[in-house]
């Protein structure tokens, strides 16, 4: 039972690794946000098991109770279930060199970040392998130390963060709104 | 190591009870609703199966269950299946988080444990991961409607999405003013406040959060006088007219779990949960049984709940859909927003 | 109690892996929705990535990052979606390669 914590970890990354490919590669694109929010429940498990329940549960709430439902809803709205459906093959060769080398130079930021660290503390064998679990409980990821930090130190960001979704909200109804003037 | 030593095993044995009390209580519920809907209109009800019909909830499962399964042709055979699956599943997961007593102080030799509590698992934001889970339920909702192919399921689907989705924002904001007078958002403190301060019922911000709690819960939970979802006349039953046999027997068990935990979570959270009446609670002090007393409080005030929904699901008729997005979006929302204003006001004088 | 706790470097390469993930959705798909969840996907892959250092570093900070992502990404998710909707209106398709007015 040691390091089940390792079984869960492997358990979450194979939902989200095969989700996500899920996303991308699936035809009908309601399929592809469900996959997205298998993605984002496995995400949040994964949140619980790094120890941060409070943003486990942001996440749930605010990704798939609110962000998804949206994206469905227009999929519906825009009925894309009679159109024909792209064929994935046809771009994918293409731009497949494209991310290789991304994805080749993210790697390389990586190595180069761990490397830094590396100098700094010793994470030769991860982060602190053995932690006690109960002493652990103080440090992240609960809703009051949260809320300490934010109404005290990140107080101005906050508020400009509701501003950003005031102006979203107004934002998004005024261009979704019907268009008098149609385009030719 | 002893087997009752394990936190494990203690975890399993809770969920299994818990399970089949909560199934078992969805089928009487619906035995309730139907007796209770006979006697508003003046008729028996279903007396046929046991005396005052105690053995319907079970004939209606065997029906269900013997009924033959069968499947639309032009349906999303995955999804269509995943529907019902989903419901049910979110609605017995809110259970997880509901306390129902507070924690029972046994002798040790009883079960080899000092203090045990009936609460699966208590999450630090408990509150948020309950909102958090009822978010899901949607989902069942629109995959149902998505997935049958069908005009009437996609428009039932769609109407309760934006129904729910609505009303989530002022429920959301309505336990504000609870949680802002406790200072947690863990639901077992909740309560453990109320015993100090009293009902928050009884407060006056307490009490505007209330009404706005019970509103939304109603279009929440699709009941009457907000069920535009199903709407008989309207639309067939919506979302799940293409359902049949056990698949649509699912749906209503959600339907039913939803609607008990609605009004249990009520109870909970503006109406003290398991604190006992101030001359119980001298009486009951040090005695380890002295908290299912408790328990049997709370269990009335929930059942109260329970009711409550059955006698509006009765007495009101159906709103018409533009009034009930205007009720949500015009007069609810402003309603909670300066309810979380007036907490304010509330807890600085005070 | 001890349990042993999940390594860094497992984090870091799932967050890679997810990222890169998204950039091939990005650049392959057509459906302007699909990109969008693509992109959706990048920015869920680097939340994890907060917090995994905020965990490694025991300090809120990347918690609190994560929490001003959430906020931002949901004005975005209704933003690009009111603009999907205008442009489904316009152009009566949610297809990039058959939106092409400026090209003349």
């Amino acid at each position: 039972m040691e390091n089940i914590k390792e079984i869960l970890f492997f358990l979450f990354a194979f939902i989200m690794t095969g989700s996500s490919v899920g996303v991308i590669m699936h035809k009908n694109p309601v399929k592809s946000a469900l996959f997205l929010v298998v993605f984002f429940v496995s995400l949040a498990s994964m949140f619980g098991l790094l120890g941060s329940e409070f943003l486990a549960v942001l996440q749930v709430l605010v990704y798939v109770g609110a962000i998804m439902v949206l994206f469905l809803f227009v999929i519906m709205l825009i009925a894309v279930r009679d159109e024909n459906f792209e064929n994935i093959g046809s771009r994918f060769g293409k731009t497949m060199v494209v991310s290789l080398l991304i994805t080749a130079f993210l790697i390389q930021m990586t190595a180069l970040v761990s490397v830094h660290f590396k100098n700094k503390i010793d994470t030769s064998a991860g982060y602190e392998r053995t932690i006690d679990a109960s002493a652990n409980i103080k440090i992240t990821g609960h809703a009051e130390n949260i809320s300490f930090q934010l109404f005290e130190k990140y107080l101005l960001p906050f508020e400009v963060i509701s501003l950003v979704l005031l102006v979203g909200v107004i934002g998004a109804v005024v261009i979704a709104k019907k268009n008098r003037r149609k385009l030719e | 190591m002893e087997w009752y030593e394990s936190e494990i095993i203690w975890v399993l044995i809770k969920i299994l009870l818990l399970f089949f009390v909560i199934i078992t209580g969805a089928g009487y519920y619906t035995l309730m609703e139907r007796k209770g809907a006979g006697y508003f209109q003046l008729r028996y009800g279903p007396n046929r199966a046991g005396i005052f019909g105690i053995f319907q909830p079970l004939a209606d499962g065997i029906k269900f269950l013997l009924k033959q399964e069968t499947l639309p042709k032009n349906v999303d055979i995955y999804l269509f299946l995943a529907a019902p699956a989903i419901s049910v599943i979110t609605a017995v997961l809110l259970w997880s988080s509901i306390p129902f007593t507070p924690l029972i102080k046994l002798p040790v030799e009883v079960l080899g444990k000092s203090e045990v509590n009936l609460q699966v698992l208590n999450p630090n934001s408990g509150l948020l991961f309950l909102f958090a889970i009822s978010s899901l339920s949607v989902y069942g909702i629109l995959l149902a409607g998505w997935s049958s192919n069908n005009k009437y399921s996609l428009l039932g689907a769609v109407r309760s999405t934006a129904q729910m989705i609505s009303y989530e924002l002022s429920l959301s904001l309505s336990i504000i003013g609870v949680i802002l007078m406790t200072g947690h958002l863990d639901i077992y403190r909740i309560v453990e406040a109320q015993s100090k301060y009293g009902w928050f019922l009884l407060t006056i911000p307490g009490f505007l959060s209330f009404f706005i709690f019970i509103v939304s819960v109603f279009a929440e939970t699709n009941r009457l006088p907000f069920d535009l979802a199903e709407a008989e006349s309207e639309l067939i039953v919506g979302y799940h007219t293409e359902y049949g046999a056990f698949k649509f027997a699912l749906f209503m068990v959600a339907e039913y779990i939803n609607l008990i935990t609605i009004s249990f979570l009520t109870a909970l959270l503006f109406f003290g949960g398991w604190n006992v009446p101030f001359f119980l609670r001298e009486m009951l002090e040090g005695l380890w049984w002295g908290p299912l007393v408790g328990v049997l409080f709370f269990v009335v005030k929930g059942l109260f709940f329970a009711f409550l929904f059955i006698w509006v699901r009765w007495s009101l008729p159906r709103f018409r859909y533009d009034q009930l997005m205007n009720i949500g979006w015009k007069y609810l929302l402003p309603l909670a927003i300066f309810q979380i204003f007036l907490s304010g006001i509330y807890l600085y004088i005070k | 109690m001890i349990i042993s706790e999940i390594p860094m470097s497992y984090v870091l390469i799932l967050t890679l892996l997810i990222f890169s993930i998204g950039i091939v959705g990005v650049l392959t798909r057509k459906n302007i929705i699909v990109i969008f969840m693509s992109v959706e996907l990048m920015l869920n892959s680097v939340n994890l990535l907060f917090v995994g250092y905020a965990r490694m570093w025991k300090n809120l900070e990347g918690e609190m990052a994560v929490f001003f992502v959430m906020a931002v990404a949901a004005a975005e998710a209704a933003v690009g979606l009111a603009l999907v909707i205008s442009i489904f209106r316009t152009f009566h398709t949610v297809d990039i390669t058959k939106i092409r007015e400026m090209k003349g």
